[in-house]
């Protein structure tokens, strides 16, 4: 287990302390009391987090967001200074940081992912994944511990190796402020690359020079230091960290001889700094939505609709709201994320739950009558009458069901997504990697509740040992079998190259584990919903295994406009024996060339007797017949009523006229 | 069930007036068809409170499931031959004057119960078929589910008495008093 240190952001005034009582005789009872007394109670508030609200946090109530021509710092704290004989790149950590405390920003959720003790998990969500074409590996990472991914350090992943394979997509943070004692490349290199620090800009510079896919290029060549410098627009950045030795001194710039060697150095935009070095900066506090698209982009690749011009953007933003109208934070940056139950699971303030469908649609009640709530219709949001619609759909169906995703159909469409396919960055560098293959919609069951996913389904390696399958990383797979799993053909139709029962069975034989390390367990392969391993003959035999499962996650974009819901069209939508709501057949992606036409069909997700909801379905074909027949009955019935209850009153009053 | 069994224990032997005409027979496949009626109306009845009541009651959730799919057939059954049944009895069940002094071939009781019954089942069956068209929200589909459970109680509250009735008052023209 490697053991990460967690680098304190901010002054080491605990230590600063300590040393003053090494001056002190500690040996003295009036002295060892004190000693006790600061141990107790006063080093923990000087170690505790930071949270001073600074010139720039909290609201002063006035709307309007104010102008940022700022001074830059670099990564020491230093002036940039044009004239300077080093010029190096500004640091975001210590240029905003000097209005903003970085820290509290620090534990938001965007960054805080290797650190998962800062906040709870709470609901599932898209995973990165590690791609490996010859071991045939595809594998959901994250730090979070989600059920059915698998952490980076796990799979071998330092978190220098994290940075370099996942940051192209992140806003800096997260690993990049980390000091792993057991990464030796982060200390060979860290020193050179500097810390990949929260890139401030990536969301909230509002300027069209602002370039994500130039940041996302600075950090695959190491020059995390540099990278927010050169996303900003504000300067250019040449050279890369990794084209420098362990041991280069960055600061002194040395020339080499060799011409592979080229430090990294930064130009400005000399034009745009003021009288004092100053620069005006478009900060803006509303993030515009095609900031958070660089990350949060989903391109569908089949089924229907897949040139931009034919595709429709999400109903609420062609409203005219923008992401962060629901997406909200304070300085905290402890975004919500807008799902039902957040608040629990996240440990938020209650108030999360008006950011929901329900909460800005139809009301909360559990928080109606609560002062400063607000009530439905939040932001215009039109209150929905669901006419016709029987409220057990409410109850057992999300809203993203009906209403968000792509609109189902036989088969859910292949999509890929920014961050697990590296979409976005543009020119040569560009990567848009084709797998793995993420099928959406998927209509899984969570909670009780049927909602729309994305789903891949885990290819890779490992280790069975009882009842728990650990992950080989794909490199080590490669160590062993590089040959073996070498010789492939790629399918046409696909994008895997397609791997035979023999060569699983000849790489299982090559990593099984020698005798001293046989409590690893019995090689297995995770492929396409099943788990192959040999047996005591050495045959390749299938097991079922919860590894083996597909991961999904929610999803709740795009938003689809009302008239293009499901149920919009009437019952028949779901409600048929053919719907692609409950008898659409998902792909089972598998490299293996006999799996390859293998699906399952989408009830099984959502937990549903198959046969039930085709005979369900089925019965729909009288429900016209069914009103007729009704109208029909209550009509005799009241005419029944009708003319006795008046023959009885006639009968009545004929009585009592007589007497 | 208490009333009924309070009822059956307190008044076990009746003696029966012969103030009603005596009808004239029906012809047989007349009173197959009758018979045949009544028997699928019972049965659907039947099927009908089992699963409705068994998730109300038992399960405490919304009917779903087989036993919402059992219960949706046998809807359409209960209300053709409750039409029916209607229409052949409902000359029977009228009230007359005397009702109310000394005990009738068909009693006040199951009259009352039986207006009871017919009263409810429009409400039953409306209160169902109008949630199937696009006319009511969510406000109003919760209203009609509810005005579907309480109309559903009145009416096999009024079935079950009416159905209790009629087997005593059959029982009880073949007992005579002292």
């Amino acid at each position: 287990m490697q053991k990460i240190k967690h680098h304190h952001i901010g002054p080491q005034k605990s230590e600063a302390k300590l040393s003053l009582f090494t001056h002190f005789h500690l040996n003295q009872p009036f002295f060892s009391l004190a000693a006790l007394c600061f141990l107790f109670f006063v080093l923990p508030c000087l170690a505790a987090e930071d949270t001073t609200e600074l010139l720039g946090d909290g609201d002063d109530g006035n709307r309007s967001c104010p102008v940022h021509n700022i001074r830059l710092l670099d990564d020491e704290g230093e002036k940039i200074i044009l004239d300077d004989d080093l010029i190096m790149p500004f640091s975001l950590r210590n240029t905003c940081g000097t209005c903003h405390n970085y820290q509290k920003i620090s534990s938001g959720w965007h960054f805080n992912s290797a650190d998962p003790a800062q906040t709870s998990a709470g609901r599932r969500g898209e995973p990165w994944v590690w791609v490996d074409f010859n071991s045939r590996t595809q594998i959901p990472l994250t730090q979070r511990g989600w059920p059915g991914t698998y952490k980076p350090t796990q799979m071998g992943l330092s978190p220098w190796n994290f940075l370099l394979k996942f940051a192209r997509h992140t806003p800096g943070g997260n690993f990049g402020e980390i000091n792993d004692e057991d990464d030796q490349d982060m200390l060979a290199r860290g020193e050179l690359s500097g810390r990949l620090e929260i890139n401030c800009f990536a969301c909230h510079h509002a300027d069209p020079r602002q370039d994500q896919s130039e940041w996302a290029l600075q950090v695959a060549r190491q020059n995390f230091r540099w990278s927010a410098a050169a996303g900003s627009g504000l300067a250019q950045v040449t050279g890369s960290v990794s084209s420098l030795p362990d041991g280069y001194d960055i600061f002194m710039g040395a020339a080499s001889d060799d011409p592979s060697v080229k430090p990294p150095k930064v130009a400005y935009d000399k034009t745009r700094f003021q009288e004092k070095n100053k620069v005006f900066f478009d900060i803006v506090r509303e993030v515009p939505a095609r900031r958070c698209y660089f990350c949060h982009s989903t391109q569908k690749v089949s089924g229907g609709c897949v040139d931009r011009e034919n595709a429709d953007e999400d109903v609420h933003l062609k409203s005219g709201l923008t992401c962060v109208d629901c997406h909200r934070n304070s300085i905290d940056h402890a975004i919500t994320r807008g799902y039902e139950g957040e608040a629990a699971a996240e440990k938020k303030d209650s108030s999360v739950e008006t950011f929901t469908c329900r909460g800005c649609h139809i009301g909360n009640d559990g928080l109606a009558g609560k002062p400063g709530q607000p009530g439905r219709g939040r932001l215009g949001a039109p209150v929905p009458k669901h006419v016709g619609l029987p409220t057990v759909h409410l109850q057992k169906i999300s809203c993203t069901a009906c209403h968000s995703g792509p609109k189902p159909t036989s088969e859910p469409a292949v999509v890929k997504t920014a961050r697990i396919h590296a979409l976005g960055l543009h020119g040569k560098h560009s990567l848009n990697e084709p797998l793995p293959l993420i099928y959406s919609p998927v209509f899984v069951r969570r909670e009780g509740k049927i909602e729309p996913h994305k789903l891949m389904w885990p290819t890779f390696w490992g280790y069975l040992n009882e009842d728990k399958i650990t992950p080989i990383p794909p490199d080590q797979v490669n160590d062993f079998a590089e040959d073996v799993l070498s010789e492939g053909t790629l399918d046409d139709s696909a994008t895997w190259a397609r791997i035979t029962p023999e060569q699983i069975t000849q790489t299982l034989e090559l990593l099984a584990p020698e005798e001293e390390k046989a409590n690893l367990g019995s090689p297995v392969y995770v492929a396409g919903g099943n788990v192959y391993q040999r047996d005591k003959a050495g045959k390749l035999i299938t097991i079922e295994h919860p590894a083996a499962q597909p991961y999904s996650w929610p999803i709740a974009h795009d938003v689809r406009p009302a008239a293009q819901s499901l149920g919009a069209g009437g019952c028949d939508d779901c409600h048929q024996t053919d719907s692609d709501f409950v008898f659409g057949q998902v792909p089972v992606d598998s490299p293996l060339a006999a799996s390859a036409a293998t699906t399952r069909p989408m009830h099984s997700f959502q937990k549903l007797d198959g046969t039930h909801m085709w005979a369900f379905a089925a019965s729909f074909v009288f429900r016209p017949m069914m009103k007729v027949v009704g109208f029909a009955v209550s009509a005799l019935l009241l005419a029944i009523l009708l003319l006795y209850g008046l023959k009885g009153l006639h009968r009545i009053l004929s009585g009592r006229e007589q007497s | 069930m208490l009333v009924m069994v309070v009822h059956f224990v307190a008044f076990r032997k009746k003696t029966i007036a012969t103030s009603t005409p005596a009808r004239k027979p029906l012809n047989k496949w007349l009173k197959l068809i009758c018979s045949l009626i009544f028997l699928a109306l019972i049965l659907s009845f039947i099927t009908l409170a089992g699963t409705g009541f068994y998730a109300a009651v038992c399960l405490d959730r919304p009917l779903t499931g087989y036993p919402l799919m059992l219960h949706c057939t046998a809807a359409p059954v209960f209300m053709i031959t409750l039409a029916l049944a209607a229409m052949i009895s409902v000359h029977s069940f009228r009230f007359e004057k005397g009702d109310f002094s000394g005990l009738k071939r068909v009693g006040p009781g199951s009259k009352i119960f039986f207006w009871l019954a017919i009263l409810a089942a429009p409400a039953v069956i409306l209160s169902i078929i109008l949630s199937m068209l696009p006319i009511f929200g969510t406000h109003g589909q919760e209203f009609l589910y509810h005005a579907h459970r309480y109309s559903t109680l009145i009416i096999t509250t009024a079935g079950m008495l009416l159905i209790y009735l009629r087997i005593t008052s059959v029982k009880a023209k073949y007992t005579v008093s002292d």
